[in-house]
């Protein structure tokens, strides 16, 4: 079924909607929960999706259905991190924390979450869409190097020099704006 | 926020990196949807029509490939109005999923074909549209207005949508075990876009089979470049085969079946088009996983399969 389908059917309270929306993403919504927390929590953690997906549209009426909704799933999973402490982290997730925090040493605690979320946003718009995606689909969604370098068309040795390249860039704008 | 997180690694001997890259990835989870999204942005596909999307650009490019070859052991029936490919690399999200796409090619008709009841939705939605012109609200012109009803039989749905031709496909030992829903779909002007229905029955010993119906009839006013659905499947799970099957009518009908070691649930799906009508068959068979009992799987539903096209 099509997102624009699915939507019409969340927007009419027809619950078929969140059953087509398991259907179509469910899979990968687990992906992404398992990248940041143990199965058992990412689980429930997709399950509370669901209901906040069921709970937000309508009203609101998202623009990309997956994009959203795999928002809200990201969100609950490092709510959940946060609760859980260090025993609760995915490995995926301590790896991509480690590799990314190679872009910035140290973020300086006066730097609020919404600065910090603006800044990363600005670097991501000056991307080529190529780029952004490889980033975001690394740092975001979790994809494994191995997979991008399938996604694009790539040696693994590309994508990891594309990151590289990317992190770097970040820190310097994090840095520009008195970040780091 | 950083008392929260070094309260987290406190004991864990870890590096102020890894706790900026901490900080990091939870501030990315306010970017906004569409920095993440992977599809491109949308694309228009006619004067006041809805857009596609990128994603359904790239389906469409692949079935445009598949016209000419063949992708992953995929078949075209190119004679047919029905067709199916599988395209592997085709979700950007997920390079292992791969999708098996079933491509429809009915003929579109005038909102005017339907009954009155269909066409007072219509008219529901074509006020809407003018109610937020006037406030300069207009409706997203990428999803299509829906409108949804329940009936408790398929006949009740038939009647009331009121379409020369559409009918009722449940076979005589089918139980219904669920609501049959009709959905109305209009664009971002109020016209008349898609009608479809769904009805849900059981059958067979123990009622192990589920089967869900869908009936589709798109207007003149549905604007992708064509009609069709989608569905991943993991290969390394299982692989799909599509099989015509030519009833003793002369139709020609299209059956997706899972090719695959083992598993839990053996299903299989059925598309018919006639005339202006889409219809589509799922079939679910309930089973341990054992592959004695698939083997049984497999017989039954293939029987209810072809029961249910010999009747076009």
């Amino acid at each position: 079924m099509e997102d624009e389908e699915i939507l019409a059917l969340l927007r009419s309270r027809d619950e078929r909607g969140l059953y087509e929306l398991e259907n179509k993403y469910g899979k990968r919504l687990a992906v992404l929960a398992e990248r940041i927390l143990p199965a058992q929590d990412a689980a429930e953690c997709v399950n509370d999706t669901y209901l906040a997906v069921w709970e937000s549209i309508p009203p609101k009426c998202p623009e990309f259905l997956f994009a959203y909704t795999a928002k809200i799933c990201r969100n609950l999973a490092f709510n959940r991190v946060e609760w859980n402490h260090a025993a609760k982290r995915s490995a995926v997730f301590v790896e991509l924390s480690d590799e990314l925090g190679k872009c910035a040493p140290d973020v300086s605690e006066k730097v609020q979450q919404q600065e910090l979320t603006r800044a990363i946003a600005d670097f991501l718009r000056e991307q080529e869409e190529e780029k952004r995606q490889i980033f975001i689909r690394r740092y975001w969604y979790g994809d494994s190097v191995k997979e991008l370098a399938g996604a694009f068309g790539y040696r693994q040795g590309k994508i990891k020099s594309i990151l590289f390249r990317l992190r770097k860039q970040l820190w310097s704008a994090l840095k520009k704006e008195g970040m780091v | 926020m950083k008392r929260r997180m070094d309260k987290d690694v406190r004991g864990k001997e870890k590096s102020g990196k890894w706790l900026a890259g901490q900080q990091i990835m939870a501030a990315m989870n306010g970017l906004d949807e569409e920095l993440v999204e992977i599809r491109p942005a949308v694309k228009s596909c006619g004067d006041g029509a809805l857009k596609r999307t990128a994603a359904r650009r790239v389906k469409w490019a692949v079935a445009a490939v598949c016209s000419v070859c063949l992708i992953s052991g995929s078949v075209v029936f190119a004679a047919s109005r029905l067709s199916w490919h599988i395209g592997d690399s085709i979700d950007p999200h997920n390079p292992d999923a791969d999708y098996y796409w079933v491509d429809f090619k009915p003929d579109q008709v005038s909102a005017d074909a339907f009954g009155e009841q269909v066409r007072a939705v219509e008219a529901g939605f074509k006020e809407e549209a003018k109610k937020e012109a006037e406030n300069g609200t207009p409706y997203p012109d990428d999803i299509p207005r829906g409108w949804v009803k329940e009936f408790a039989t398929e006949k009740e749905a038939l009647d009331y949508i009121g379409f020369d031709g559409l009918r009722e496909t449940a076979l005589p030992d089918w139980n219904a075990w669920h609501i049959t829903a009709l959905g109305v779909y209009g664009n971002q002007e109020g016209n008349l876009t898609k009608v479809g229905i769904s009805s849900h029955y059981r059958t067979g010993d123990g009622e192990k089979i589920e089967v869900s119906t869908e009936a589709e009839i798109f207007t003149e006013n549905w604007c992708y470049e064509s009609m069709g659905i989608g569905k991943p499947f993991w290969q390394d799970e299982q692989d799909v085969e599509g099989k015509e099957y030519v009833t003793g009518n002369g139709k020609t009908g299209l059956i997706i079946v899972p090719e695959y070691d083992g598993g839990f649930n053996y299903w299989m799906e059925g598309y018919m088009i006639e005339g202006e009508i889409v219809y589509t068959i799922n079939l679910n068979y309930n089973s341990k996983g054992d592959l004695e009992e698939r083997g049984l799987a497999e017989d039954a539903l293939t029987k209810v399969m072809h029961e249910w096209m010999e009747q076009f």
